[in-house]
């Protein structure tokens, strides 16, 4: 479970993410991070696996920038996007997506965009759940993924059978929308509270906009 | 006795063959009605026609003595039938317990504390209170079906069709089914293939074949 509330993780992160996205690179920014790794550190060397993964697609953009541009820049950018990244990872590691659902409801964005994100959500949850059902399959029955035309036809065929259970599992929502009188809005209980976490969270944050006003 | 539900000569098809033809079957106030059948014989197609999720190719529907003719009609009636599918998930809109429980009532226009308070209770009648804040997607799968359930429940439905209410269920989580469903005093179609589970809920028992339904002796 999670130290901190939904909907200050949301603001944070869309705070954060826009002030070090029109910035250059200063120390001092690293201070809602270095809370978040205080706070997170059981979860830190997963978190930073995923960093180091998606690092692979970020270096690339380094290096497109490297050529395009100078070293300083490209580096500049490469830090920042680093940054961004590892603050949101660190913010959201702990927390389910419908934590996420719940701080829109919280935040009062339209009824409609909650409803969506939540099905959205719950269609991700079960096709990913189906892929993972799948993929043991092929493990217990003995596939191997090589360049041959077998393998390729056996990932058509897994892709064409969540293609289906998507549609399937589409169709048994709008029976359940029907059955019990769905109307474009789901309802939750907003009863989430701030703890000495979150308040640190968003101080951390926010000075990051006051030092940049005042200095 | 009023019959809640009265079913006559209904056959449906689907784009290959026919599933069952000259479905007759009447379905008495609070009385409990089991169907049984093969695989693909029909009995979850039979369960969303009553539902009013898809049209029988022909014979009439009538339910508490007026006709369905379209789909439209049933509107009317939405919140006069609980149905529970197969895959219980299906059927979840919100991602805690006491919100989905909550659900129906709130999109009926009902107040939040008014729908609280009988969330609650009904969690309480069903014995899974301690549940109220849980995700429902954490939760087992007998637990799941309960907590459909009890969303089903808490708008008083006449009608209950319950679509295997019992599958992949353990023998405990099957007995607490049993128990609760004896004391719901309401009409209901159940579809299961478990012998034992429907023959303790009750004596009139079907068989679904392409001909329709023969009571079981």
């Amino acid at each position: 479970m999670s130290k901190f509330n939904a909907s200050i993780l949301l603001v944070s992160a869309f705070l954060y993410s826009i002030f070090i996205s029109f910035n250059t690179f200063e120390f001092i920014y690293l201070l809602p991070i270095v809370f978040m790794i205080y706070c997170e550190y059981k979860n830190v060397l997963r978190i930073l696996k995923k960093l180091l993964f998606l690092n692979f697609f970020i270096v690339m953009i380094f290096i497109v920038l490297l050529i395009q541009d100078t070293l300083e820049e490209a580096l500049n950018i490469y830090i920042r996007t680093n940054m961004i990244i590892l603050f949101n990872l660190l913010l959201f590691s702990n927390s389910s997506g419908y934590d996420i659902v719940r701080a829109l409801n919280e935040l009062r964005f339209p009824k409609k965009l909650v409803s969506s994100v939540y099905f959205t959500l719950k269609m991700i949850q079960t096709l990913s759940d189906e892929f993972k059902k799948i993929k043991q399959t092929l493990k217990i029955r003995g596939f191997h993924a090589s360049t041959s035309i077998f393998a390729y036809e056996t990932y058509g065929n897994l892709f064409g059978h969540i293609f289906v259970k998507s549609i399937k599992k589409a169709n048994a929502m709008e029976d359940s929308f029907k059955l019990r009188g769905f109307h474009g809005r789901i309802y939750l209980i907003n009863n989430s509270k701030l703890s000495v976490y979150d308040l640190v969270l968003i101080f951390l944050v926010c000075m990051l906009f006051v030092k940049y006003i005042v200095w | 006795m009023s019959c809640s539900i009265n079913l006559k000569k209904v056959s449906l098809k689907n784009s290959s063959k026919e599933v069952f033809r000259n479905l007759t079957l009447d379905v008495s106030h609070e009385e409990k009605v089991a169907i049984v059948g093969a695989n693909g014989s029909g009995k979850s197609s039979l369960l969303k026609i009553v539902a009013g999720l898809i049209k029988q190719e022909e014979g009439e529907l009538f339910l508490f003595h007026n006709e369905m003719k379209s789909l439209k009609d049933f509107n009317k009636y939405r919140s006069d039938i609980g149905y529970l599918p197969q895959e219980v998930s299906d059927h979840f809109l919100c991602p805690s317990v006491i919100e989905d429980v909550m659900f129906a009532l709130r999109a009926k226009g009902i107040l939040k504390d008014e729908a609280y308070k009988k969330a609650i209770s009904i969690l309480e009648e069903l014995g899974i209170l301690h549940l109220e804040n849980r995700n429902i997607y954490d939760l087992s799968g007998g637990e799941q079906k309960i907590v459909a359930l009890a969303g089903i429940l808490i708008t008083k439905p006449k009608i209950l069709l319950l679509d295997e209410p019992t599958n992949a269920l353990d023998e405990d989580a099957e007995k607490r089914i049993i128990k609760i469903l004896n004391n719901i005093k309401k009409s209901m179609i159940i579809v299961s293939h478990h012998k034992s589970f429907i023959e303790s809920l009750t004596p009139s028992i079907y068989t679904l074949s392409k001909d329709g339904l023969n009571k079981q002796n």
